[in-house]
């Protein structure tokens, strides 16, 4: 008698395990995602026009991402997070692009100060 | 069946596929995307970038073949337009740091030609700076050389002009000391005292003649102012010569002089027995007859005073 207590014990212990392995959401692999995000965060996208609408875009698809995993439908959620990912390094990419593009605009600048400071044709720059 | 029939199947037909073969807006997206990437410079610039975008694109393409309308078709053609818009976004991206590299490598050479100017325009300016120099110290030696002239023909205008002064003031002083003697000489009054001798220096005659020459004429003034000054006096007019000839010739000659004294005097108006002469020819010498100046005083004119 004591021994069919333990099996039932044993075996209720497993069967709630896998009850409760059960309900709970798909673990998602979101490192890539979160780490575009980041890298978009940190390279200055939000204070860039081009590359915030990205950002936010990836921050959203992560969070869709999250609730699809949360209603088990892992799949769907990964493929989301494909689009977040996507969009985050769209908006490192367009954020890095807006600080070379000043980087190139104040470059030519200088030049054209120079030339000017010291009296030199400006034409020739282009030459 | 009729050819009706087979249309209707063959339009349902098309329509199922056209309807199945509707690309979702994600995949009509990329595609544009891809085109716009493709034509831009993406292709020259980032190739590898516009390879993932074609990958992705083609990767959605076939995921739209298997399952039109899967959310999995929709997720990767949504990757494949913004792996395509990335492209070009990186595109720019080295475009931009080409233009930056190029302007960096303009400001490099701006720098460079601004130092080769500013060294020719200091060689410029030292050499215009030399020749400057050159031209002044040419100038100021000019200045002084001109000046050295002026001062030195200002210095001999002065000796001349000094020289003149002094060559004129010797001169005048020559005329007026001849002017003096001359004074003098017309002015000595000479004093006749009885019993006395009066030398008449001065008096002269032709060589060997009794003719009297013109100079003598002044002292012969004299002697007459003298005799009319003293209208009571009675004079020896006595003549003398040197040794030079003999004793009977200097005889006749010194006593040939005396009378031409007397005639000279009387002509001028002087009575002639207040004079009388005689010849001493050469027996009274006042001086040596060894020299020529004591010979010159030895012929001589005397007024002995007698009354």
């Amino acid at each position: 008698m004591k021994q069919i207590n333990m099996v039932m014990l044993a075996g209720s212990v497993l069967l709630a395990a896998v009850i409760a392995g059960c309900g709970s959401s798909p673990v998602l692999n979101k490192e890539a995602s979160t780490s575009a995000i980041r890298a978009a965060e940190e390279s200055g996208a939000s204070k860039v026009p081009g590359a915030s609408l990205y950002l936010q875009l990836a921050k959203e698809e992560l969070e869709n991402a999250k609730g699809i995993a949360a209603k088990g439908d892992k799949e769907q959620a990964e493929s989301m997070l494909l689009r977040a990912q996507a969009d985050g390094e769209l908006a490192v990419a367009l954020s890095r692009g807006d600080a070379d593009k000043k980087e190139a605009t104040e470059a030519i600048e200088r030049v054209r100060q120079l030339r000017q400071d010291n009296q030199i044709p400006q034409e020739r720059k282009n030459q | 069946m009729k050819p009706i029939t087979y249309l209707i199947i063959i339009a349902c037909a098309g329509l199922l596929v056209s309807c199945a073969s509707v690309p979702p807006p994600e995949l009509i997206n990329a595609r544009q995307a891809y085109q716009h990437a493709s034509a831009g410079q993406a292709a020259q610039l980032v190739p590898a970038e516009l390879h993932k975008a074609q990958v992705a694109l083609a990767i959605a393409e076939k995921s739209f073949q298997d399952d039109p309308k899967s959310f999995s078709t929709r997720d990767l053609a949504y990757v494949a337009d913004r792996k395509a818009k990335m492209a070009e976004a990186l595109a720019m991206t080295a475009a931009g740091n080409a233009t930056t590299a190029k302007a960096n490598v303009d400001y490099q050479v701006t720098q460079t030609e601004i130092v080769k100017n500013t060294k020719e325009d200091l060689a410029v300016s030292e050499r215009n700076g030399v020749l400057k120099s050159e031209q002044l110290a040419a100038e100021q030696k000019a200045g002084l050389d001109a000046e050295t002239r002026r001062l030195k023909q200002q210095a001999d205008a002065d000796a001349e002009a000094q020289r003149v002064k002094e060559s004129t003031e010797a001169e005048a002083r020559r005329v007026k000391d001849l002017a003096d003697a001359e004074a003098r000489r017309l002015t000595t009054i000479i004093i006749l005292e009885k019993g006395k001798k009066v030398v008449l220096r001065g008096i002269n005659f032709e060589f060997n003649k009794a003719t009297l020459t013109n100079e003598s004429e002044t002292i012969l003034m004299r002697a007459y102012n003298a005799m009319v000054l003293n209208p009571d006096v009675q004079v020896e007019i006595s003549g003398h010569t040197d040794n030079v000839g003999n004793q009977e010739h200097n005889q006749i000659l010194s006593l040939k002089r005396a009378q031409a004294v007397k005639n000279w005097l009387v002509q001028k108006g002087i009575a002639s027995n207040r004079m009388k002469t005689v010849g001493k020819g050469k027996n009274e010498p006042m001086s040596s007859n060894e020299t020529d100046e004591g010979r010159a005083e030895n012929r001589r004119i005397e007024f002995y005073v007698q009354k």
